[in-house]
């Protein structure tokens, strides 16, 4: 019944680990962490990073930079923290962990079925 | 053509469409309530404002200079519905987006369509009615008593002008009916059965599973629906009772003007039933300047009339459902405290201007001849026909003082008394008494007065009241007439004479005309009818 509820969940604790991940590879603008998120598919609208992006920098996980822009007001660039590459690294880490053994399951299941 | 609006967003200026203006205002308005008790609101706000103004920045160009209703709806398709935002894990799913909810109906001026303030239309907009009935109301309550035009211009005060296009929305927003609220109250009722419904299968699943965290949220969610229903009825109430307050309020101003406009008239109850004096002529004879007498007029008027306009802005807050006014009771309260300590004040000092007591006599022996029969009379002064008791007249018959209003001068009545003489001597003392802020005050005050009396041969000719010189104040001037006489002597005494006469103990009011005394060593007997 809540199946869109349990995706959503499962979808946003991935993309806390995607934009923390694209962020520790170079330092990024919301709209680049969009177009990144965009190609995987993990969102459609752009809305979606704000309140994540916040809620990352308010956990100190990343910090940012003004830039100017030629098109529009200053922008915000995001850079992952020390902190932040850690619990990264720990995420990641869980998530291997994790998608191997729902991999395993899902298999065996599959097999079973 | 179309009109547009200027707007800033994020430090950078646009040219919007009217109608864009309000799609995006909404949309804005919206993200807002979206993330209602987010510590980061504004930070995403924010951040959700810069990425707006950056897709419209590359919208326009110079051959396209304004951001139509399309730039904002592409904006709001790259950004995404306030649902799409996240965060809502709070939320439950279904629950309406406040986007989508019919916006909530509030009472502005409508500057549009103003007549005079925009009151009248704002009424119409808000009753749904067409504001010329609005208009022809006020016009009949002005005509009648006066008071529409106090709650015209408090509304005009206190209502907010419609002067943003989302400000015009609201007004015209969905009308307040009794169908509405009718339908509101169907709504909530139902989605608290949902809740209910969802919260006992939630609560059952929840035993199973023993998770504290489901248990604490559902029962927010039931607390949520019943404050829903509690609202409504507390809404009505609230209605209900401002309509209540309301016309008490009116009631009351109008029966205040009146007093300080029309009839300025204060009523005592004395033995006559009540008595009613003018208001102002009163004041007049007390206070000892122009000055005391306007700083307490205007102390009084701003004492009664606060609480009056408080109660009528009250009634209209609860009928209308409007925000408090900031610092508005505050305000009120202090103006109310400062009226109360200046008639305080300026009552003290007028008490004070009564605290000593002072005399003043005077005496005069008469000459009479044994055998003859003393007639006491009265000249006088007042109408044929007056009367003490007569309204319009300020009268305390503890006091025996009066003031009449055609009348400049005050005249208080006199009291006179009939003695016998102890030692043979025929005599009059006449006795002022008074009050002032000091011995001295008091003492002058009661030399003042101005009482007259004669003889004429065998008559004694007494005033019917004594006099004040103008322009003195009334510190309780009293007369006392005292007259002696040797045993054996008769008397008659004018009917004229006989209010005032003090208590004897064989005359009575309405002793026959003609009637003969004698005087005795036990004072006052009747001879002869």
């Amino acid at each position: 019944m809540d199946i869109e509820r349990n995706n959503a969940q499962m979808r946003k604790g991935a993309l806390e680990l995607c934009i923390l991940s694209i962020v520790s590879r170079e330092d990024a603008y919301a709209s680049d962490i969009i177009e990144k998120l965009k190609s995987a598919r993990l969102i459609v609208v752009e809305g979606t990073l704000y309140p994540l992006l916040t809620r990352l920098k308010n956990d100190g996980l990343l910090s940012y930079r003004w830039e100017e822009s030629t098109q529009g007001p200053p922008r915000k660039y995001y850079r992952i923290t020390e902190s932040g590459q850690k619990v990264l690294d720990g995420m990641a880490q869980d998530w291997t962990e994790l998608v191997g053994s729902v991999e395993r399951l899902l298999k065996g299941k599959a097999v079973r079925l | 053509m179309k009109k547009t609006l200027t707007i800033s967003i994020s430090g950078f200026v646009f040219h919007v469409e009217e109608d864009a203006y309000e799609k995006l205002h909404l949309y804005l308005e919206a993200i807002n309530s979206h993330f209602k008790g987010f510590a980061g609101k504004e930070e995403v706000i924010s951040d959700v404002e810069a990425r707006i103004a950056e897709i419209l920045q590359k919208n326009i160009s110079e051959s396209k200079e304004v951001i139509t209703i399309a730039d904002i709806e592409e904006v709001i398709a790259i950004m995404g519905q306030p649902s799409d935002f996240g965060m809502d894990e709070e939320t439950e799913p279904g629950a309406p987006s406040p986007y989508y909810s019919a916006l909530p109906k509030r009472l502005y001026r409508d500057p549009e369509r103003k007549m005079i303030g925009g009151v009248c239309t704002g009424l119409g907009s808000y009753f749904n009615i067409d504001p010329v009935w609005v208009r022809v109301i006020f016009l009949v309550s002005i005509a009648v008593s006066g008071f529409g035009l106090l709650v015209y211009i408090i509304l005009w005060i206190v209502v907010p002008e419609a002067r943003t296009t989302a400000e015009r929305l609201e007004m015209k927003g969905e009308p307040v009916t009794v169908s509405n609220i009718e339908k509101n109250f169907k709504d909530e009722m139902h989605d608290l059965n949902d809740r209910v419904k969802d919260f006992a299968s939630k609560a059952k699943s929840t035993l199973r599973k023993e998770k504290d965290e489901f248990k604490s949220r559902h029962g927010d969610n039931i607390r949520n629906g019943l404050s829903d229903v509690g609202r409504i009825f507390l809404r009505i109430f609230l209605f209900f009772l401002g309509v209540i307050i309301l016309f008490m309020g009116i009631a009351l101003s109008v029966v205040y003007l009146s007093i300080l406009f029309k009839f300025p008239v204060v009523a005592v109850m004395d033995h006559a039933g009540l008595q009613a004096f003018p208001l102002y002529s009163v004041i007049d004879r007390i206070f000892t300047s122009d000055t005391d007498i306007r700083t307490f007029v205007t102390g009084l008027m701003i004492l009664s009339g606060i609480p009056l306009i408080m109660m009528l802005w009250g009634g209209i807050r609860l009928i209308f459902n409007i925000p408090r006014v900031k610092f508005l009771a505050g305000l009120a309260g202090l103006a109310w405290v400062c009226a109360l300590i200046i008639t305080l004040i300026f009552g003290f000092k007028v008490a004070n201007s009564f605290r000593y007591p002072g005399e003043y006599a005077r005496e005069a022996e008469l000459e009479i001849v044994r055998a003859d029969t003393i007639h006491i009379v009265a000249e006088k002064h007042l109408p044929p026909d007056f009367r003490w008791e007569k309204s319009g007249v300020f009268y305390f018959p503890e006091v025996r003082m009066a003031l009449s209003n055609d009348e400049e001068i005050i005249r208080g009545i006199p009291l006179i008394k009939l003695r016998n003489s102890k030692d043979s001597i025929a005599r009059i003392i006449i006795l002022a008494t008074a009050k002032g802020a000091f011995k001295n005050d008091a003492i002058e005050n009661a030399e003042k007065i101005n009482y007259n009396w004669q003889q004429k041969n065998d008559t004694l000719v007494f005033s019917d009241s004594f006099i004040l010189p103008e322009g003195e104040k009334w510190r309780k001037q009293e007369v006392r007439v005292e007259v002696q006489l040797p045993e054996g002597t008769t008397i008659t005494i004018d009917e004229h004479l006989r209010p005032f006469l003090g208590y004897h103990k064989n005359i009575s009011r309405h002793e026959k005309i003609g009637t003969l005394f004698m005087m005795t060593n036990e004072g006052l007997v009747k001879v002869r009818e």
